[in-house]
């Protein structure tokens, strides 16, 4: 990262370093940054940390938006299905109703029906056999 | 029979109706999520880029800041170097 900045600085133009020997100009051989160059080292690490920082927290809201997403999603599904189970079960339970109530109806028309029909039977043999066994 | 049919049928109806019904509402709730991510998206972003020309401001103030100090503030630079790198000073 400083050699990246170093170098765009170097390629605008701006800053420049170049290397000295010993008691050249300077008290040991070394490198020499100008006034711009400097500034730039002085200033990289925290600009870069800066930087880090703020793709961090970026990355982080991202991510936490896109999870956001993720569960009010699940959230829709799970309250669709809850109301769709409620509305089934509501549905099953009028269907057990109106079959109960048919059931009911059905059997108190078959009571009356075997009824008579006992009452009818019952009088055709008591006459028959009447019949049968008064001939003399 | 025939109306416990009716009935029946009847039931059934409503229960696709109400069916229909719960699965607009979920779409709908879905489309406003992700009309909500994509504005919160937008946003981030927004405040990405404006937080990065900040720091590339405040840089290029410091910056400009040290190349004043070469001609008025030396000992500002010699204290700079030396708590960022540790460097010793030889004068």
């Amino acid at each position: 990262m400083y050699l990246s900045l170093l170098i765009s600085a170097a390629i605008a133009g701006e800053a420049k370093f170049t290397f000295l020997s010993a008691n050249e100009p300077a008290p040991f051989e070394g490198v020499l940054f100008d006034p711009e160059a400097t500034a730039d080292l002085i200033v990289a690490p925290k600009e870069v940390q800066l930087n880090c920082d703020l793709e961090i927290e970026y990355r982080i809201d991202l991510l936490q938006t896109e999870h956001q997403l993720t569960i009010q999603n699940m959230n829709s599904r799970y309250n669709a299905l809850n109301v769709e189970y409620q509305q089934a079960i509501n549905a099953k339970d009028l269907q057990i109703e109106n079959l109960e109530t048919v059931i009911s109806s059905n059997s108190g028309v078959s009571k009356w029906v075997w009824f008579t029909g006992g009452l009818v039977a019952g009088t055709a043999a008591s006459y028959s056999a009447y019949r049968a066994f008064n001939v003399n | 029979m025939r109306d416990s049919h009716a009935a029946a049928e009847q039931a059934m109806m409503e229960q696709i109706e109400g069916l229909k019904q719960i699965h607009a509402d979920e779409i709908a709730e879905r489309e406003k999520a992700l009309q909500e991510y994509k504005e919160r998206v937008v946003e981030i972003e927004e405040r990405y880029i404006n937080a990065q020309d900040e720091i590339e401001r405040l840089s290029q103030e410091e910056r400009q800041e040290f190349v004043k100090d070469f001609s008025q503030n030396k000992q500002n630079l010699i204290d700079a170097i030396t708590q960022r790198y540790g460097f010793t000073y030889v004068p």
